[in-house]
């Protein structure tokens, strides 16, 4: 079909924002889930060494958007025993 | 039938009611974690440090606050048993 192709696409030039919306679409979802495979609390890729991953939020910010709290000095509330 | 003002008048409010704190490294609506954390944290502090060492009590009060009590009696049996899964 034409308008698939580069040089087709000169003669359907309509297609275009069709092609970046779904482009920005899927490298969003990738892009995310990227961002949970690395950077979730609750995901850990090697057992041994991160027993428990959400340690290293403990002075972070984890979501994108919080205005609730100031994360500047945030510190885990949990005494530390050991 | 007595008005709603006087019925709301004759309870007592209790003082000092509180709950587990935010904790930053669960900040999602999913608190099982904390609940989990809590139990294990406290648990670990008390074979670490001894029965009476009170920050302890902070672990406690955090579960106690969290965790349903089904989970919490379970866990208690498990650990009786020695077939907790967590590492104390």
């Amino acid at each position: 079909m034409k308008g698939f192709s580069l040089a087709s696409m000169k003669s359907h030039p309509s297609l275009i924002p069709l092609y970046v919306c779904v482009a920005l679409g899927c490298s969003g979802a990738v892009l995310y889930t990227i961002r949970l495979a690395v950077r979730s609390p609750e995901v850990s890729w090697n057992k041994k060494s991160n027993p428990e991953p959400w340690n290293e939020y403990a002075n972070k910010q984890h979501k994108f958007y919080s205005p609730v709290r100031d994360y500047s000095n945030i510190e885990s509330p949990a005494p530390k025993y050991d | 039938m007595p008005s709603l003002a006087v019925m709301a008048s004759k309870k007592e409010v209790p003082q000092e009611l509180s709950t587990a704190p935010f904790d930053p490294r669960f900040p999602n609506q999913n608190q099982t974690r904390y609940c989990w954390q809590s139990y294990v944290d406290y648990h670990r502090c008390r074979k670490l440090k001894g029965e009476d060492y009170a920050p302890c009590d902070y672990f406690r009060k955090c579960y106690e606050s969290l965790c349903p009590f089904a989970w919490v009696e379970k866990w208690d049996t498990q650990r009786e048993e020695n077939r907790f899964p967590g590492k104390i």
